[in-house]
């Protein structure tokens, strides 16, 4: 999804005024022979990311530096590849073919192997810095990280700075010397370096004072430069050392004691109220502490390195060093708890005035103010992300704890929202009831919210009348929203028209769910990429059945390409339905087999309506080429004998025809023309032409082949008649000719069938008949001719076995085995990878890939690659 | 800050990747408990090494500083 990156995610921090050198660790931090990892940890503020961003300056540009800093949110709403993905193309690393995953999706594997792969081409080594992964809960990244970094050779390095050990293997980098550490005993502060900072801040110590110092903050960064922000302008030094360091006081009573009380009362509130805040603009600073002086402020304490600095974002914005703030915090909810949800909701207040809808939510969710957080997405119509995203976007993320009696309009819509995108309709539909009878009595924001989340419920239930009616009051509603309004959401219209196309298509009227999916599919604005998917696919297979197989092909192409781009790890299932229906009717059965595998629900939830019905097609149909007519049948019985009741169809109105229509021709040709003639009577709109052409072929089943004939011609003879029942209609008539012996009749039926299957190469009907006519064509072999160019159709690399442009032959055919080891040496996976992900052993893998090679005449695996694609195999 | 050693305790079994990152620790099984055994750098590793155990969904039971192993 969209999100504005913020820049201050990837400057390098800004050194403060007083900066000691500390050569000593900028040297341990690259040796000579520089290793691949380098971890940098220790408690918080020892100078971590001062160091790091020392080192990171210096090295110069000619390093490469990309610098990332991470917060908590980060690794709840996926973010942590488009961070640092966004840090390496920010200092210049092309990245062309990687797409970091779109939440709800986590980095797939191929996501993550095509990624390395693109780092180890660069012609120059990067460096990822990564500042404050502890900060990082959930320890996914780390896995994704050490598997890139593995396989990026030796194009990148990584510094890692956090409180506390990530849970890489740093052991195993250890033994192999492929570690740097600098820990927290490294980065205490030397004698040599303390009387530097000392120095930098104008105090003086006397020699036992300064020893009594060091021994209290035990060389702590921070420990030091508190008690020189507490020096400055303080009389008598030593004085307030012996104070100090005699007792075991904690860091935050010191802080409090002596750090906060040294600052003037109007300086002192400022803090303390802003500590709310995580990076803000002094405008921002202003609205909350109603302190007309919050730039003059901010600027005096980052000269005072008084633990903030400017982010280097423009307009002008700072932050406080983690620790300090931290502490602020504490001080805060210690003295004024009562002030501390007000500020959140003032900060609320002004982000969402300025458009910042998200930060604003985050800030009502801190203050403990559900509904406010709630209205504000409400009012944002930022419904629609949430719908997309569900839990796992940063919406999401922030709302899914809302309570469940939070009551409000806003709060039931936001509850209902995800618990439809969580897939538990019910639910959704109960926090729904609690709005009201309706959203109507509204502002429209709520109202335009309330449709959407009626619309995305109607559809979870199949209910596509109601889907219908819910998307056209949501697209009134969306017209009278203002423009610059809606184009911070296109997700929105992507939202609507999917659901619209494809309420459409469930009822049948597939004329218009083409020319609205059309539009959802063209729609390419970020935060669209998942109706669009789907809007792709859902044309695709509609494309195939009307035996456009060209287009099919190239829109299910298109949306598997997006698929992958933004990180699933399966092709979408509708998608692979279509692209099996083209190859089955492009007679080749290998790639329909292939496509129907990967369109196999893996177990992930409810398999959709349209892709369970395409899937059952195109599988009877394959079994039916093979011959096994029973099985296929089976298929086609078993999928339209599942329960549906009628106000919610299991598939869409025109696919349960077409399984009829199949179920009829099957039952015809294994010897039932009776009940044949008796399903395709009992279909609505039984005259249509595809019905037509099935009674046709049952009254020939029956030995009536002139009644056959009659039927079937009108079919022959009127326009408009999809192509693929057109194709039909001739070869029925073909057969019924070539039956009565009358060869001139069925060479004409044969040469209007090929010459109508010839531009989209469908060569399954064909083949089908060829048996029954073959005599007739014997002796004409510019219909030979004719047929057997079908193989080789318009837009095809070729046919699926034989010549390959170099002239080998496939000899031997490929086992199933060797063929998925062929289609993941394609994705260029290593042997290693390859052997994980087949849960076989390396050297098995090697046994296969020895195989194909064999089996392709090639010497290499790029060879053996490039030669299976020229022969169609993969 | 400086270099200690540690007891930790955790409920169940640990899972092989843990363990081959635990190769400087002593792993003693006592069903139903693990115990790890072992001299810790500083306390940036006592806390990455309880991270990572959270982080695996395991139940941690006790953490305790004992006397060096006299070796």
């Amino acid at each position: 999804m969209t999100t504005d990156l913020l820049a201050s995610k990837f400057a390098i921090p800004e050194p403060p005024p007083f900066m000691v050198a500390r050569p000593r660790l900028i040297r341990a931090l690259a040796p000579d022979r520089a290793p691949p990892v380098v971890v940098v940890t220790g408690p918080a503020g020892t100078g971590k990311t001062q160091l790091v961003a020392q080192w990171a300056r210096e090295t110069g540009p000619a390093d490469h530096v990309a610098w990332v800093t991470l917060e908590d949110e980060d690794a709840r709403t996926g973010m942590f590849w488009t961070y640092v993905v966004a840090g390496l193309r920010a200092v210049g690393m092309s990245l062309p073919a990687v797409t970091p995953p779109v939440p709800p999706s986590a980095p797939s594997r191929s996501f993550l192997t095509r990624l390395a792969a693109q780092i180890a081409e660069q012609p120059d080594p990067a460096v990822l810095v990564l500042d404050d992964v502890s900060a990082l809960t959930d320890p996914r990244w780390a896995t994704e990280l050490e598997f890139v970094a593995r396989h990026a050779g030796q194009r990148l390095r990584l510094v890692l700075v956090g409180r506390f050990d990530p849970p890489m293997p740093l052991h195993r980098y250890r033994l192999a010397g492929r570690l740097v550490e600098v820990r927290g005993g490294d980065l205490a502060f030397t004698r040599q370096e303390a009387a530097e900072l000392l120095a930098w801040h104008g105090i003086t110590l006397s020699p036992p004072a300064f020893a009594a110092l060091l021994e209290h903050t035990e060389g702590w960064a921070a420990g030091l430069r508190l008690f020189a922000l507490a020096l400055a302008g303080h009389g008598d030094a030593d004085r307030l050392v012996e104070t100090t360091t005699g007792e075991e006081a904690t860091i935050a009573e010191y802080f409090a004691s002596e750090v906060l009380r040294a600052q003037p009362p109007q300086v002192r509130d400022f803090l303390l109220h802003t500590s709310v805040l995580g990076t803000f603009t002094p405008e921002l600073a202003q609205a909350l502490t109603g302190s007309p002086d919050a730039h003059r402020i901010l600027a005096d304490l980052e000269h005072r390195n008084a633990f903030v600095r400017r982010t280097g974002e423009e307009p002008h914005s700072y932050r406080y060093h983690r620790l300090f703030a931290e502490l602020l915090r504490a001080q805060l909810a210690f003295e004024e708890p009562d002030q501390v949800p007000k500020l959140h909701y003032r900060a609320a207040a002004w982000l969402a005035e300025h458009g910042r809808t998200a930060d604003a939510v985050a800030h009502a969710v801190q203050a403990g103010d559900w509904d406010t957080a709630a209205a504000l997405l409400v009012a944002d119509h930022a419904v629609g992300r949430l719908l997309l995203e569900g839990g796992a976007g940063r919406l999401g993320a922030l709302l899914r704890d809302l309570p469940e009696h939070a009551d409000g309009a806003a709060a039931a819509l936001v509850a209902a929202a995800l618990a439809v995108a969580a897939g538990d309709p019910d639910r959704g539909a109960a926090c729904l009831a609690r709005t009201g009878a309706a959203t109507s009595g509204y502002d429209d924001a709520t109202a335009l919210a309330g449709r959407l989340v009626e619309m995305s419920l109607a559809r979870a239930r199949r209910d596509a009348t109601g889907t219908l009616r819910a998307a056209a009051d949501a697209e009134r509603l969306l017209d009278r929203v203002p423009a610059d309004r809606l184009e911070r959401h296109p997700e929105l219209r992507a939202l609507v028209r999917t659901a619209r196309g494809t309420a459409q298509s469930w009822l049948g009227a597939v004329d218009d769910a083409v020319a609205t999916l059309a539009e959802a599919g063209a729609q390419a604005a970020a935060g669209c990429e998942y109706p669009r998917i789907e809007a792709l696919g859902h044309l695709a297979v509609i494309e195939a059945h009307r035996g456009r197989l060209g287009h099919a092909e190239r829109l299910a192409h298109e949306a598997v390409r997006l698929a992958e781009a933004y990180g699933r790890d399966h092709p979408p299932a509708a998608a692979a339905v279509a692209l099996a229906w083209v190859a089955v009717e492009r007679y080749d059965m290998h790639a329909a087999g292939r496509h129907l595998r990967a369109a196999e629900p893996a177990g992930d939830g409810p398999p959709d309506g349209l892709a369970a019905a395409g899937y059952a097609v195109v599988k009877s149909r394959r079994l039916q080429a093979r011959g096994e007519l029973r099985g296929a049948l089976r298929v086609l019985q078993e999928v339209r004998g599942e329960p549906g009741d009628p106000a919610h169809p299991a598939h869409p109105a025109w696919l349960d025809r077409e399984i009829a229509l199949g179920e009829a021709r099957l039952l015809a040709m294994t010897g039932h023309p009776d009940e044949a003639l008796a399903l395709v009577d009992g279909l609505p709109d039984p005259s249509r032409a595809d019905a037509t052409v099935v009674r046709a072929a049952a009254l020939l089943a029956q030995g009536q082949p002139e009644r056959a004939d009659d039927a079937v011609t009108p079919v022959t003879e009127a326009a408009g008649v999809p192509t693929p029942v057109a194709v039909d209609a001739w070869l029925l008539r073909a057969s019924v000719a070539a039956g009565a012996g009358d060869v001139g009749r069925a060479r004409e039926a044969l040469r209007r069938a090929l010459r109508l299957a010839a531009p989209q190469g469908q060569r399954r009907a064909p083949h089908q008949v060829w048996s029954q006519v073959r005599r007739v064509v014997r002796e004409d072999d510019e219909l030979a001719e004719q047929y057997r160019a079908l193989g080789r159709g318009p837009d095809r690399a070729g046919p699926s076995v034989g010549a390959d442009p170099s002239g080998v032959l496939v000899v031997d055919p490929l086992s199933q085995r060797e063929l998925e080891v062929l289609g993941r040496m394609a994705e260029m996976l290593p042997t290693e990878e390859i052997a994980a992900s087949m849960y076989v052993s390396v050297n098995t893998v090697k046994t296969h890939i020895r195989s194909i090679l064999r089996k392709l005449s090639a010497s290499r695996r790029n060879e053996a690659v490039r030669r299976a694609r020229a022969l169609g195999l993969i | 800050m400086s270099e200690a050693t540690y007891e930790v305790r955790v409920a169940g079994a640990l899972p092989d990747e843990l363990l081959r990152e635990l190769r400087d620790l002593t792993v003693t099984v006592e069903p139903p408990q693990t115990v790890l055994h072992g001299s810790l750098p500083d306390q940036s590793a006592l806390f990455g090494l309880l991270s990572r155990i959270h982080g695996l969904g395991l139940r941690l039971i006790e953490v305790r500083q004992v006397p060096a192993d006299p070796r």
